[in-house]
């Protein structure tokens, strides 16, 4: 399989990643269906800690515990677009 | 007493969105300048929609999903109440690549001055290590760029006024926020 751009996603390695699409049942992968999961995990990921260190400061915390990223969470879902593509 | 007068420090992530989508104006000629203002430069985790203001003599109609856009020509700015005061305050010139205020050599602040007289000795603690640090730590203020005016009252970039009002509100202190241009 050949990948044209490069990998965005330093936090999920690629090959794991198809490696559970197979798992799940996907027999054939596209380059780009892969990129593009990449970059959705990618960028939903930063997004939720954005949220959770906000909350995170606002709480007068230097630690980011589970009560940040489920509030972080819950804030994500009540925005009517939910997950951004 | 040397205040630090840096840039607002702007989202790269949502600079560069923005610049992407607003790419074939930027090269329009007849378009002075495109400005990010609201929650967008405010420094709001996640703005609902980003504000931009297109300046323009020419009739034109843009619209962008994820984007609030206003047009504004030339004769807004002399209009008592206009869009172009929120710019000036606020404002981020995507052409300019700086505070919108910048360009008038003004560099924009927000002053906060707030009492903890209403909390218990104990949130009182821990809100000035939050704010002024403790022991050889910085506090959030000198953190976020800021700058401590006197007890009580400090500057802070524009671009860290949404996080500073959410920890006000949170703990429940009194505050006061003031828009200020210095020169």
């Amino acid at each position: 399989m050949k990948y044209k751009s490069s990998k965005v996603n330093t936090l999920i390695k690629r090959k794991n990643l198809v490696l559970k699409l197979k798992t799940l049942g996907v027999k054939r992968v596209s380059p780009e269906s892969v990129l593009f999961l990449e970059k959705f995990l990618e960028d939903n990921l930063e997004k939720i800690i954005e949220v959770a260190k906000e909350k995170m400061i606002v709480n007068g915390r230097k630690t980011l515990v589970e009560e940040d990223v489920k509030k972080a969470l819950e804030n994500l879902n009540k925005k009517e677009e939910g997950f951004e593509v | 007493m040397q205040l630090n007068l840096g840039a607002i420090p702007m989202n790269s992530k949502l600079l560069s969105l923005t610049k992407s989508k607003f790419k074939d104006y930027l090269g329009d000629k007849e378009i002075f300048d495109i400005i990010i203002f609201g929650s967008a430069v405010k420094g709001k985790a996640l703005p609902g929609d980003i504000d931009v203001a297109i300046i323009t003599d020419k009739e034109i109609k843009v619209n962008i999903s994820g984007f609030h856009i206003s047009v504004l020509n030339t004769k807004d700015f002399f209009k008592p109440v206009s869009l172009a005061h929120t710019l000036l305050r606020e404002g981020y010139s995507l052409k300019n690549k700086r505070a919108f205020s910048e360009g008038y050599n003004f560099s924009n602040k927000v002053l906060f001055t707030y009492e903890l007289t209403s909390l218990n000795p104990s949130t009182k603690v821990k809100i000035v290590h939050m704010l002024r640090g403790k022991s050889n730590e910085k506090g959030l203020v000198l953190e976020n760029s800021g700058e401590w005016l006197a007890n009580q009252v400090f500057l802070i970039p524009i671009g860290e006024e949404s996080i500073f009002e959410k920890i006000f509100l949170n703990f429940k202190i009194k505050f006061k926020k003031f828009y200020v241009l210095i020169h």
